[in-house]
């Protein structure tokens, strides 16, 4: 317990420092006192006593120095003075501050916003719940409905077990309406969970079974209760339309909670209502169920797993022959079988952004590095000051330290404000995830520190000993080294190494666009969407005949206006559904086949310029009880039949029977039905229109007319598909576009600060030069060359990094090289005319100063 | 002095003040002079090296200090030994007999 009582005793005066401090210096005084007194009673004159008291007992503040060694945390006393003092040095030049705290913002945020993004998809682990520790997952299985009674009856000694799917539906609540997923949850869901209720109540097992509830009840997520619908808390008992359907809310869950995955749908159904939601869906598609569930009390994990393999196996026509399943506590696991083509997307998602923007780090650490180094040339007489007063190099390279954690602080705090606009500016813009939560949590917050240390590392290090390296003497008497040689190799190393990264995101942002503009603009198929036109309508409270004469209506009224060549409808949703063809054993014993089925009319082919390659059209009568025509593609045909015997073939998409009677080519490599259109059971249809002349031109005569027809808040608008179908790969090229300007940005303040401080420590040589009869284009050419230099060097580095990148990145995503000449030749010549601006200005500055004052100036 | 010496002091410096503490309590002054006179004028004692050292025999508990009176009517702060602290001389005064007379044997001898 000693080493106890002696960190207390050293802890104290740490925070009683003044009262401690105050206590000594009167003990000393009073010592002195007493000692010259002594003195004068010896004889000595007052004078000549306490002078020689004072010699015989040494310094007060000496005294006043050991002793604090002995007391007190001297390594926290020594920090806290140079955060004090670095703080007081940050204040002193704002200019330079603000320069630096924002590059880091910027590096250090961006880092933070990817990572908690990979964050809350990859590690999240279930929230709002009660005990999440205890919540299992069962991966990599879907079941159906009788699966998952099965495997809640048999294994509900080990795990209490609640099912969930989701479907696509239109939900419409107040004044918002909204294409999503909702999800149909078992009774037990909200038992199983455990959220509380954040207003209102949640549906339960007992409850439904005891009050036999017929009406439709829905709960809804909080944060879009929140977000889109105002927080209004008369939300419970108003009715949300669900695909049309009235479902009353009864209460809003808690607000962490939104289901066990990342996004949270914006509100739960009970499952026995999902034949209201999903009217005319029934039975096209495979139903497939994920499963939740709490381990019992006492039960482990590999219990539960060995009990669940074995209701598994057991009952192989229910579950599927090779169905397995892993258990998995708190969150879901991503690793296992993930498909080959699934995992490069996998490392795609995580890796590429996080490379990105390391690299916008690495520039704004070299930026905040380089200006450093400049300021440390600067404060080498202060630095020679400390070395003659007794500071040791270790004790230097400390407090120089402290400044660059400081700004790294500094930039981490304003870093995570950066991260937080950011996220919500990326979520704003992808409307698929309005709904995702990410929050700040512990590990994206160690993650931010360590970045911020990290940071500091990489650019205080090397300042710190380069700058704690001075020549004492030379320095006090105040002749510099020669300024070009003092850090320049460093500094040079900084810049280049900045040059690099931001060349090599610039070019791959340059690829991206080229890309771009190659796909959406050039060639046949580019060209054919310049007369393209989309708009999708709702049928909105019509229905049945009704509804096929408005879609009617509509569609002619379009073909009816000048300008436009054709129009067809399809379904605006297409549906996905198990294939089979009869004499298939009806087991689900193989993981199904799903295809994609698209409702169309006949005008449809002709509208997009695909053509029939063989057999019919659909013929406008259709007897009852046949099966339905369908057309297929080409992929499909050769996948199931082959191209010559799949006419007059019978299969099955789900539980309808289809007869194929066509095959056209629509260039697709997945098999895809199209079946004819029902317009009066269709919620939603789309209405493509081909144009005479270019689409854009069209689109406020085409929208006009829809709205004519249908009129109201959510009327139809027609957009040019182009558009439409680019809309991803635009949004990315966006994306890179706007991460290149961003290197190029930081870069060229990287290069034009640099130069300046060349520009400025070669002041006098300047003078000189010109003064001797140098011109001043001659002069700009020296400074050039120098500055130019360090630019090719880091402009080839980086240049190669982007071409390796391009490769892999391209290579993965499209299996093409990807390396275009002439993308990188316009972007090294862009990025080449920055750079030369930038240095070319401190230099044409440089000349424009008095030659007698250059050289007077120091 | 230098480093080195009073390195090799620091522990013997310790002990007797331990020692110039055994008879009755002291400020620091006082206690200097009684060091002074108990070596007979050898050893002076700086304030640097005295405090210091008063602080890590407080530390170690072998010394208890508090803020009294001197006979000056003068606020000084009075050192005294504790039970520990006695222990502790008792110890090392056996120790140091021990050391001394075993280097004094060695130097002896030819």
């Amino acid at each position: 317990m000693s080493w106890l009582r002696k960190f207390i005793f050293r802890l104290e005066p740490f925070l009683r420092r003044k009262r401690i401090e105050g206590e000594l210096s009167e003990e000393l005084q009073a010592h002195l006192e007493m000692a010259t007194e002594a003195n004068i009673a010896a004889g000595m004159t007052p004078a000549a006593a306490r002078s020689a008291a004072q010699r015989e007992l040494g310094g007060i503040e000496q005294v006043k120095e050991s002793y604090r060694d002995e007391r007190g945390l001297p390594w926290l006393e020594h920090l806290l003075q140079d955060l004090r003092f670095a703080a007081r040095w940050l204040r002193k030049s704002p200019a330079f501050t603000t320069v630096a705290v924002i590059s880091l913002a910027i590096g250090i945020g961006l880092n933070a916003a990817v990572f908690s993004i990979i964050n809350t998809i990859f590690y999240q682990s279930i929230r709002g719940v009660p005990e999440p520790h205890r919540v299992v997952f069962f991966n990599d299985l879907g079941v159906s409905r009788d699966g998952a009674e099965r495997l809640r009856e048999e294994a509900t000694a080990v795990a209490a077990i609640t099912a969930a799917r989701g479907t696509p539906a239109t939900v419409a609540v107040e004044a918002f309406e909204h294409r999503d997923n909702v999800a149909l949850v078992a009774a037990n869901y909200f038992d199983i969970f455990g959220p509380k209720p954040a207003l209102g109540r949640l549906f339960s097992a007992a409850e439904r079974a005891q009050r036999g509830e017929v009406q439709p009840v829905a709960v809804l997520n909080h944060a879009f209760w929140e977000t889109q619908l105002g927080g209004d808390p008369t939300m419970i008992g108003r009715v949300a339309r669900i695909n049309g359907v009235g479902f009353t809310i009864i209460g809003v869950a808690a607000p962490e909670f939104h289901g066990p995955g990342p996004a949270g749908p914006p509100l739960w159904v009970p499952v026995d209502f999902a034949p209201l939601v999903e009217r005319r869906k029934t039975g096209d598609r495979a139903e497939r169920f994920a499963l939740f569930g709490r381990l019992r009390p006492g039960i482990s994990l590999a219990q539960a797993q060995a009990t669940i393999d074995v209701v598994i196996a057991r009952s192989p026509l229910v579950f599927g022959e090779k169905a397995r399943v892993r258990l998995s506590l708190g969150r879901e696991d991503w690793r296992g079988e993930i498909p080959a083509e699934k995992r490069v997307e996998g490392i795609l998602v995580t890796t590429v952004p996080l490379l990105v923007v390391g690299g916008l780090l690495w520039i704004a650490c070299s930026n905040v590095g380089n200006l450093l180094l400049a300021r440390a040339v600067q404060r080498q007489k202060e630095i020679a000051i400390r070395v003659a007063g007794g500071a040791t190099r270790g004790r230097l390279v400390r407090m120089l330290m402290a400044e660059s954690l400081l700004l790294a602080g500094l930039g981490g705090v304003a870093g995570l404000w950066v991260s937080h606009a950011v996220i919500r500016f990326v979520f704003a813009t992808l409307s698929n995830f309005a709904l995702f939560s990410v929050q700040l949590d512990t590990r994206v917050l160690l993650y931010t520190t360590g970045v911020c240390f990290l940071a500091a590392l990489l650019f205080g290090l090397v300042p710190a000993l380069q700058a704690s390296k001075v020549d004492v003497n030379a320095t006090l008497k105040g002749e510099s080294a020669n300024p070009l040689f003092r850090g320049s190799r460093l500094r040079a190393f900084f810049l280049a190494s900045q040059i690099a990264s931001s060349v090599a995101l610039l070019v791959v942002a340059g690829t991206f666009v080229k890309s771009l503009v190659m796909t959406a603009h050039v060639g046949a198929a580019a060209r054919q969407m310049d007369h393209l036109l989309l708009a999708q309508i709702a049928g909105g409270e019509r229905v049945g005949l009704e509804r096929e004469a408005f879609y009617r209506e509509v569609v002619e009224r379009i073909r009816s206006l000048p300008g436009v060549e054709t129009a067809a409808l399809f379904e605006a949703d297409n549906t996905r559904g198990r294939f089979s063809r009869p004499g298939d054993t009806a087991i689900e014993s193989a993981p199904p086949v799903e295809i994609e089925l698209q409702r169309i009319d006949n005008a449809f082919f002709g509208v997009v310029e695909i053509a029939l390659q063989r057999g019919t059209a659909f013929s406008s009568f259709a007897p009852a009880g046949a099966p339905h025509e369908a057309i297929v593609n080409e992929a499909m045909a050769r996948k199931f039949w082959s191209v010559d015997t799949t006419i007059g073939q019978r299969f099955q998409v789900g539980q309808q029977s289809y007869i194929a009677v066509g095959i056209v080519n629509d260039r697709g490599a997945q098999p895809k039905v199209y079946a004819p259109l029902a317009s009066a059971a269709a919620e939603r249809v789309g209405l493509f229109v081909r144009t005479r002349g270019a689409a854009r031109d069209m689109t406020v005569a085409v929208s006009a007319a829809l709205r004519s027809l249908a009129p109201g808040a959510n009327a139809p608008t027609a957009i040019p598909y182009r558009e439409v179908a680019f809309r991803t790969l635009s949004e990315l090229t966006r994306l890179a576009v706007f991460v290149g300007a961003l290197a190029l940005a930081l870069a060229a303040a990287g290069i034009y600060a640099s130069a300046a401080f060349s520009a400025s420590q070669r002041t006098r040589e300047i003078g000189v030069r010109m003064a001797l009869g140098a011109t001043r284009f001659s002069v700009l050419k020296l400074v050039l060359r120098s500055g130019l230099g360090v630019v090719g060097w880091g402009s080839g580095v980086g240049l190669v990094f982007a071409l390796i990148g391009v490769r892999l990145l391209f290579g993965l995503m499209t299996g093409q090289s990807g390396i275009d000449p002439v993308a990188i030749a316009a972007v090294m010549l862009f990025f080449s005319l920055i750079a030369t601006l930038a240095c070319a200005l401190p230099a044409y500055r440089a000349t424009r100063v008095d030659a007698m004052v250059a050289l007077r100036c120091d | 002095m230098t480093k080195e010496k009073s390195e090799l002091l620091q522990g013997t410096l310790d002990m007797l003040i331990l020692k110039a503490l055994q008879r009755d309590a002291m400020h620091g002054f006082g206690l200097s002079v009684r060091l002074r006179e108990m070596s007979k004028e050898v050893f002076q004692v700086e304030m640097g090296s005295l405090y210091p050292a008063l602080c890590r025999l407080e530390a170690k508990a072998w010394i208890k200090g508090a803020w009294g009176i001197s006979d000056a009517n003068r606020k000084a702060r009075y050192y005294s030994l504790t039970a520990a602290g006695r222990k502790q001389l008792q110890e090392e005064t056996v120790r140091w007999e021990m050391l001394s007379s075993t280097i004094n044997a060695m130097l002896k001898a030819t």
